[in-house]
């Protein structure tokens, strides 16, 4: 299988996996991003090196967003959202080398059984994805939004009432059914609704920069420990290995999916491992568990999306949509025969997968000693580039000065939210999560004529539903 | 600041001179780099397409084309800040269909009377396609399937080009209607295909091919005049008695007001960009036919669409 990756390839893969890395890494930067701008110097290249160089970029765009998310509460992109829930509070009581390694390997566990699913399965599992109707998808997304309330706990009321300004702010925009205009009020910017990057850029990184630099006269607590003599061992990663399993199998099943990726993937996966958990209390105040679970799940999706690409020429997200470009401008059909007209760019996207999930864990190794350290800078270095890469960030995603508006409005926001003690995470919830499950419930009743009783007939949402209530009910439990 | 004033005196000068001296001083067009407005994502399927013409027409030209994405709103946010851009021969904006089916459902607040037509290049053919095991494997059949009473799910992206073309087609066979539900694009029509979820759905050509021969959808009709290169024997919807015809042609659209001299230079320019073989090669590789309609020609066509679109836009509420 690997015979078709030269040395050519695998220095392109490296380059993308460090690329993607470096882009993940910046707030506001990701990898479909990256992918985009780089196709068009792809044009002129053999279409192997190429695909293989994209691969890479996409693996290693979901894999850097987890260092920034962990050392400083600012996730690169939103599949790390919920990395920051336990990875940040672990790094803050001084374990940041222990919390950046569970991270890490959690990722590259997740990415490796994705690719094994990818290689093995992708016939069958992309044959199943079709099947999945529109009740389903929603159901599966109103699982993830159960998190509002769990993530609410000790403080139901301010918790829903965060979820629930979340879903408003994502009401603006296009009508994702008629695509009509709502609640624009005349504002033209407003058409496209708020981007949801500048959205997370402002509520994590311009409020926790803000944070900062507030309180930089304060004593800082001395670290306990010296990032530099961390030894990396996967050892802690692969004691949770009954999450491993499940968080890559979820993962991998959410990525498979046409139309729900990453922030699904890692914010069921976390929601789920927390009602299993033997202490779920801990989940939030910095459980390995739910580093692992939140960083397996969102490196699974890569791998799972790949699928439908490869089996049936349907790409699984926006990224996988432009490598179904790249692959037609090489003159490569993507579709039910790509396994049989052109094996060696299918094995080549195999291989390029599993070798950019390797050198993304040997990078990653080799970097984070350095990175953890940036955990140390002092505030006055540190945050005048941060502020500077979230404002090109921003800025980048529409080229609009209005979009770094809406940054600095959320970092607003997110900094008085959090000193009322309103928490951030079921706002970013309801925020990502609710119009992915608006528009899958309102095409779901169009197939039905308007009749919502599906939801509780069909075998897949009812049995979801059943595992919602149940997640409700632990919580209460808790509560 | 400079440089806006160097443009607007550029622009004036141009005029002038374009009066006194007309098509002779388009030879000096263009000055300076063209900005190509690509209202989609980088890496999406306009924004391809635009920058693998974009070396030919660069030659055709003798002059550089910056190519910029500003996606948004289903195309409108681009196109809306591409028709007020100085008409000045320097800013130009390519899109499809889409633009019209906008401006058909009232999505854009601006009309065709914003802009000035240099030309149309390319088009996408367009198919309607069923699950591989439904018995709707012909028009007739699903006329009698509309007929017949019971739901005909047609999955599309409401009010987007795909919808359109379904509603022509249930104009045309006036035998009922379908029950639309919105899917999405060409990626997610496929998939709802594939999974037997929709009983109709409209794809390109070039999304259909494979599929087809895989023997995992049914193409019932090409919504041309002609059968398709691509897919010859599909017979077209006209053969089959539903006289429509809708392809995902992209037309390059100068702002209101641009001299027409430039427009002259960049639909020859357009032109000859389309007459060279291997890019015809090339597209037709990607399921695309390379078809050029010069200024005079496209803007008619287009107005053509638009009424008709806007036609079945009014029917729409019934």
């Amino acid at each position: 299988m690997l015979d078709v990756i030269t040395l050519h390839s695998a220095t392109l893969i490296a380059l993308g996996v460090f690329l993607g890395i470096v882009v993940g890494a910046i707030p506001g930067l990701t990898a479909t991003m990256l992918i985009a701008l780089s196709l068009p110097f792809t044009f002129t290249m053999e279409p192997i090196p190429a695909i293989s160089m994209l691969v890479g970029m996409y693996v290693g765009g979901v894999s850097g967003s987890l260092i920034t998310a962990i050392v400083l509460r600012i996730p690169g992109t939103p599949a790390s959202v919920i990395t920051t829930l336990d990875g940040f509070p672990m790094a803050a009581r001084g374990e940041v080398g222990r919390a950046l390694s569970l991270g890490i390997y959690a990722s590259f566990v997740g990415g490796i059984i994705s690719c094994g699913f990818l290689v093995l399965l992708s016939e069958p599992l992309s044959r199943a994805a079709v099947k999945f109707s529109k009740f389903d998808y929603f159901a599966l997304v109103a699982m993830a939004l159960v998190l509002i309330v769990t993530l609410s706990r000790g403080n139901m009321i301010r918790g829903l009432i965060a979820g629930g300004l979340g879903l408003l702010a994502a009401v603006p925009g296009a009508d994702p059914i008629s695509g009509s205009f709502r609640f624009t009020f005349g504002i033209q910017y407003l058409e496209n609704g708020l981007p949801m990057l500048a959205v997370l850029v402002g509520l994590f990184a311009g409020n926790q920069i803000l944070q900062e630099a507030l309180s930089m006269g304060e004593a800082k607590p001395k670290d306990t420990e010296q990032p530099q003599k961390v030894r990396f061992s996967p050892r802690e990663t692969l004691a949770h290995w009954k999450t491993l399993a499940r968080c890559s199998v979820i993962g991998t099943w959410v990525g498979v999916l046409p139309g729900v990726g990453a922030n699904v993937g890692s914010a069921l996966a976390y929601g789920v491992e927390r009602s299993m958990a033997r202490d779920p209390e801990s989940f939030g105040t910095g459980s390995p568990q739910g580093i692992v679970a939140s960083e397996t799940a969102n490196n699974a999706t890569v791998g799972g999306a790949l699928v439908p690409l490869i089996a049936l020429g349907i790409p699984g997200s926006v990224v996988d949509a432009i490598l179904l470009g790249a692959l037609v401008i090489h003159g490569l059909q993507p579709g039910p025969f790509l396994f049989r007209n052109s094996p060696d760019m299918v094995n080549a996207i195999f291989s390029a997968a599993v070798i950019g999930n390797v050198l993304m864990l040997a990078m990653m190794l080799l970097l984070t000693p350095l990175i953890s350290r940036v955990a140390r800078v002092p505030k006055s270095i540190l945050l005048p580039p941060l502020i500077l890469m979230c404002v090109i960030g921003t800025f980048s995603i529409s080229n609009s000065w209005a979009t770094v508006v809406v940054m600095l409005v959320f970092a607003a926001l997110g900094f008085a939210m959090e000193r009322a003690n309103y928490p951030l995470a079921p706002f970013v919830i309801g925020f990502v999560l609710g119009p992915i499950a608006e528009a899958n419930l309102r095409s779901a009743t169009m197939f039905t004529d308007g009749a919502i009783l599906p939801l509780v007939l069909q075998p897949i949402p009812l049995a979801v539903m059943a595992i919602i209530a149940a997640m409700l009910l632990v919580n209460r439990r808790l509560a | 600041m400079l440089n806006k004033m160097t443009h607007r005196a550029a622009a004036l000068a141009f005029a002038a001179a374009a009066l006194a001296a007309g098509a002779a001083q388009a030879q000096q067009y263009p000055s300076e780099p063209v900005r190509v407005t690509v209202p989609f994502g980088a890496g999406g399927g306009t924004d391809t397409l635009v920058r693998t013409l974009q070396p030919y027409v660069e030659a055709a030209l003798g002059g550089d084309l910056v190519v910029l994405n500003k996606p948004g709103a289903g195309s409108v946010t681009g196109s809306r800040a591409a028709s007020g851009e100085d008409a000045d021969g320097y800013n130009l904006l390519v899109n499809h269909a889409t633009l019209l089916t906008n401006m058909a459902v009232g999505k854009a607040d601006f009309g065709l009377d914003a802009f000035e037509i240099a030309g149309s290049t390319t088009a996408i053919p367009l198919v309607v396609a069923t699950p591989a095991t439904s018995p709707i494997n012909s028009l007739d059949a699903l006329r009698d399937a509309l007929a017949g009473g019971d739901p005909v799910i047609a999955g599309v992206n409401i009010g987007a080009v795909n919808h359109f073309a379904l509603l022509m087609v249930e104009d045309a066979l006036g035998a009922g209607d379908f029950r639309y539900v919105q899917t999405g694009g060409g990626a997610a029509t496929t998939a709802a295909l594939l999974g037997g979820q929709i009983s109709v759905g409209v794809l390109s050509a070039a999304e259909a091919k494979p599929l087809s021969e895989a023997g995992e959808v049914q193409v019932i009709a090409a919504l041309q005049d002609a059968p398709i290169d691509s897919l010859p024997d599909v017979p077209t919807a006209a053969e089959q008695g539903a006289d429509v015809s809708l392809a995902i042609e992209h037309t390059w659209y100068f702002p209101k007001g641009t001299p027409d001299a430039v427009v002259d230079r960049m639909s020859e320019a357009l032109g000859t960009a389309m007459n060279d073989g291997e890019l015809q090669q090339t597209l037709a590789g990607r399921g695309m036919s390379a078809v050029f309609y010069p200024a005079a020609e496209a803007a008619d066509w287009t107005a053509a669409t638009l009424e008709r679109l806007s036609s079945v836009a009014e029917g729409m509420g019934d």
